[in-house]
């Protein structure tokens, strides 16, 4: 069977969480999942996970507040699909499919609960307390970083508009680093800067 | 959309939810399968935010970025972040431009960036240790040449000095040698019949000097007679040869009473004023009074000796 492509909703009660669904996945139907993907269950593991990850992005990139119960509810449905006898020849494809009927559900059904969600989005973060909580967790975290590192990050984000332009130009001149690479390592840097700040502040 | 580059605008469209199902479709596929594209729209995703905090959203964007973008909690952490990343960098001290910090990195600047390696010290240290103990080597090498230098020149003085001294009596010694044979040249002279023979300078030999003509017989009236004073102490006789003998060396030997008192076994004639003589000077303390005989032979070529003359003289000795 091939992956749908096909844009149709699936009608859902508006009232009813998109995420939930009547069947539960067993450890059968588990499996019967897993060994759709490869024969081998090492290997069948390790697509899982690769495409369980894409289907986080997938969900973050198309707007979905909650990718990684989107990406179970995802699987759940292709199990489900699986152990009833359908026969799926791409397992991957397939299921990346079924995520993108579930984005529309998710967009069309949480329209209105959207709306009082931006007004949560909305607030001025600066006044939260947790926003002290996270300049003194970004400064330790900042200061965990080698000083070539943290002088790199620093520079980068350093300036506005086209300020900031030149100025990653010239760093990148310094460096003997092209722009793009020069992007990606400060890409790597903000990514572990930020994991490094959520576990400091869930810390407390 | 067939593009194999995705631009980081068309990116944005695709975050803010402005593209075609079937270009985000074509994106996504594309994403899930190059990791390259994946980081292009992690940083696109962050350089959004970061325009978000900085308020540089266009108007028209911003709505669909609250709408859209911000949909979950997690970009909710991802904007919260930003905001405080954005702060903790304006904190920071204004740097130079980057352009202007390489050149004012100075040579101690690099040499203490090298040396803050761990293996670089230490060979930075056996360099060091190898340097100092090269240098004093070289100086203690340097004082042992020059001491040895100077006892060598302290030697090659005293031998020039040696030398000097050497070559000064050498050359006393050949003077000396020139005086004493021109003194002998010049008594030799004086006995041929010239001037009046000069007397020697004292301590100057006293010479008693005789001359002998041939044909002279023995007897009594024509014997010629010499009377040697006590302090003589040369006695020279001129042997006068007869003009017609050929013979070019002669000998000469005297005798008294059979007994041979002086032998001159060659003797080259000169030239005086009484003909061709040979000179014979005799110590005049083996001179004794009486009557002497004087034997000249000729020498032949072949070494045999004739007998060309006999000379008689008497000597009173006081």
């Amino acid at each position: 069977m091939d992956a749908p492509r096909s844009t149709q909703a699936i009608q859902q009660p508006a009232s009813a969480p998109v995420t939930t669904s009547k069947w539960t996945l067993t450890q059968e139907a588990f499996d019967k999942l897993l060994a759709s993907f490869a024969p081998d269950r090492d290997e069948a593991a390790q697509k899982y996970l690769e495409v369980r990850e894409n289907l986080i992005r997938l969900f973050t990139w198309r707007g979905c507040p909650f990718p990684e119960d989107h990406a179970d509810e995802t699987f759940n449905r292709v199990a489900r699909k699986i152990s009833e006898g359908e026969e799926v020849r791409n397992t991957a494809a397939y299921v990346i499919g079924v995520a993108r009927l579930l984005v529309l559900e998710i967009i069309k059904a949480h329209a209105k609960q959207r709306e009082a969600f931006d007004e949560l989005q909305r607030a001025d973060v600066s006044e939260d307390n947790a926003f002290e909580t996270r300049i003194e967790c970004l400064q330790r975290c900042l200061n965990e970083l080698s000083p070539e590192n943290r002088e790199l990050i620093v520079q980068y984000y350093q300036g506005d508009k086209g300020a900031k332009i030149e100025n990653r130009r010239k760093l990148g001149q310094r460096l003997g680093l092209p722009i793009n690479s020069l992007r990606m390592r400060a890409l790597r840097l903000r990514e572990k800067l930020q994991d490094c700040v959520e576990t400091c502040v869930n810390q407390g | 959309m067939t593009n194999t580059r995705f631009s980081d605008d068309l990116i944005v469209q695709y975050l803010l939810g402005e593209l075609s199902e079937k270009q985000q479709v074509e994106l996504e596929d594309r994403a899930f399968q190059d990791p390259v594209l994946l980081s292009n729209i992690a940083a696109v995703e962050h350089d959004l935010i970061d325009e978000y905090v900085a308020g540089e959203i266009r108007a028209n964007r911003l709505e669909r970025f609250e709408s859209h973008f911000l949909a979950s909690p997690e970009r909710l952490k991802k904007v919260a972040f930003a905001k405080a990343l954005k702060d903790v960098v304006a904190q920071e001290q204004p740097r130079q431009p980057a352009r202007d910090q390489t050149p004012h990195r100075t040579f101690f600047a690099s040499l203490a960036a090298f040396l803050n390696r761990p293996a670089a010290a230490y060979a930075f240290g056996v360099a060091v240790l190898v340097l100092a103990v090269g240098a004093v080597w070289l100086v203690m090498n340097t004082l042992n040449l020059r001491s040895e230098l100077a006892r060598l020149r302290s030697t090659q003085d005293a031998q020039s000095s040696e030398r000097r001294r050497l070559e000064t009596e050498l050359d006393s010694e050949r003077k000396r040698s020139e005086e004493l044979a021109a003194q002998l040249e010049q008594a030799n002279q004086n006995q041929t019949g010239g001037p009046t023979p000069e007397t020697p300078k004292s301590p100057s030999p006293i010479i008693a000097a005789l001359t002998l003509l041939p044909g002279l017989s023995r007897s009594e009236g024509t014997t010629p007679k010499l009377t040697i004073a006590k302090d003589a102490t040369t006695l020279r006789l001129q042997i006068v040869i007869d003009p017609r003998e050929t013979y070019r060396v002669f000998s000469a030997a005297v005798s008294a009473g059979g007994r041979t008192v002086y032998a001159a076994p060659r003797l080259v004639p000169t030239k005086a004023h009484a003909g061709h003589s040979v000179y014979l000077n005799i110590a005049a303390s083996a001179i004794k009074s009486g009557r002497y005989e004087v034997s000249l032979k000729g020498l032949a070529d072949n070494g045999s000796a004739e007998d060309v003359g006999f000379y008689y003289f008497d000597v009173t000795k006081k």
